[in-house]
């Protein structure tokens, strides 16, 4: 675990008088996240990046309508998952990029055509692959989760969605990618 | 099984109670510690999904038209808010006894002005008085006193031309007189002398 001499709240409070400072380091302790989940969800470098340059001004902004200073990785990723969602429904069917050909081929299977043991790296790129074959909600439930640690609770209220549908897209999801990464799961078996 | 909720365990979303009663289940079940071994396995390789760096670095300027307004920071900020509010109680307290002090009878307030407008109204109407003086006479103020000092000397040149009036009228009374007294003197000396010798 990493020490954090100032925490998070110290610079929301910090941020909230006009130190622009602070706001900058709390900014370099969740861009990367933010950009990421973001880029999963979009899956293009160029809109990730403006969208998470927009969801750290659109928080900016907002920083007085944070209630709970504690909650604010669930508040930013809600400005996240709005923006993003927001993005994706004005221009959806034209901004693939990562993974398109294996995602694009719902009949393959990402780890086929290898045979060989997955490096690392292979297998990041395979896991990529078989979550785009997700819905882009069940995907986000299983990045959130999964990927950023969030509670059942705080999926809810990123997403403004009660936790039985939460629980019930992620059970999905996660059954799914059981199903695609299984052979890749042998693979992994062999190489670990 | 099907009252096992294996992802909310592997989640950890389970209470402690349900936690330790689906951990006593898998030890006591082969199929469903298989099926929770291809959860882990699901999960262990989501977690080889590498994050990418940020092509470029976010970072705010500081820049005045996203800084917050000053009531923005003046709601926000404990301190200030509460001096703002210790200074309202004080305002309000020593609005409180200006409004409720003693106040001082009539009269006593009427001398006092009274004076001071009969000052203000005698110095005020001196200064009008030597204003129309001055208007009437059209002289300035340097010439009114050369003709005071004129006048001053007039009169002791009068004066002293009275004086040495009266003096020139003594000494004539006094030749004449001397001559009165001289003319008496020979007529009584001829009348003294022998008829043969006037």
């Amino acid at each position: 675990m990493i020490f954090r001499e100032v925490e998070d709240r110290d610079l929301i409070l910090q941020t909230r008088k006009g130190k622009v400072e602070a706001y900058n380091l709390l900014i370099s302790r969740w861009e990367k996240r933010i950009y990421n989940y973001v880029l999963r969800l979009v899956r293009n470098r160029e809109d990730a990046l403006d969208l998470t340059q927009d969801v750290f001004m659109k928080a900016y902004q907002n920083m007085n309508k944070l209630d709970d200073v504690e909650r604010f990785g669930p508040w930013l990723f809600r400005i996240a998952h709005n923006e993003t969602f927001s993005l994706l429904r004005r221009h959806r069917p034209d901004r693939v990029e990562l993974n398109e050909a294996i995602a694009e081929d719902p009949g393959s299977s990402p780890f086929e055509s290898g045979g060989g043991r997955l490096l690392p790296l292979e297998l990041s790129v395979a896991v990529t692959a078989a979550l785009t074959r997700l819905k882009p909600e069940q995907r986000e439930t299983v990045m959130l989760k999964v990927f950023e640690g969030f509670k059942f609770e705080e999926i809810a209220e990123i997403l403004e969605t009660p936790v039985s549908t939460i629980k019930s897209r992620l059970y999905t999801a996660f059954d799914l990618l059981k199903d695609v990464l299984a052979p890749a799961g042998k693979q992994l078996g062999k190489t670990v | 099984m099907s009252d096992i909720d294996l992802k909310a365990y592997l989640f950890g979303e389970l209470a402690e109670e349900e936690r330790r009663r689906v951990a006593a289940q898998l030890e006591k079940d082969p199929a469903l510690r298989a099926e929770y071994a291809r959860l882990e396995q699901t999960q262990a390789m989501l977690g080889f999904v590498q994050d990418e760096e940020l092509p470029r670095r976010i970072a705010f300027v500081s820049d005045k038209v996203f800084e917050p307004s000053w009531w923005q920071r003046f709601l926000a900020s404990g301190p200030q808010l509460g001096f703002a509010s210790a200074a309202l109680l004080a305002l309000a307290m020593v609005g409180h006894g200006w409004l409720s002090r003693p106040v001082a009878p009539v009269m006593q307030a009427a001398k006092f002005d009274e004076a001071v407008v009969r000052q203000v109204v005698a110095a005020e109407v001196s200064q009008r008085m030597n204003d129309v003086l001055r208007q009437v006479s059209n002289v300035p103020n340097s010439d009114v006193k050369t003709a005071q000092l004129i006048a001053i000397a007039m009169k002791q040149a009068e004066k002293r031309a009275e004086l040495d009036r009266a003096a020139d009228r003594l000494t004539i009374e006094e030749n004449f007189n001397l001559l009165r007294r001289l003319i008496s003197r020979d007529q009584v000396a001829s009348y003294q002398r022998p008829a043969g010798e006037r």
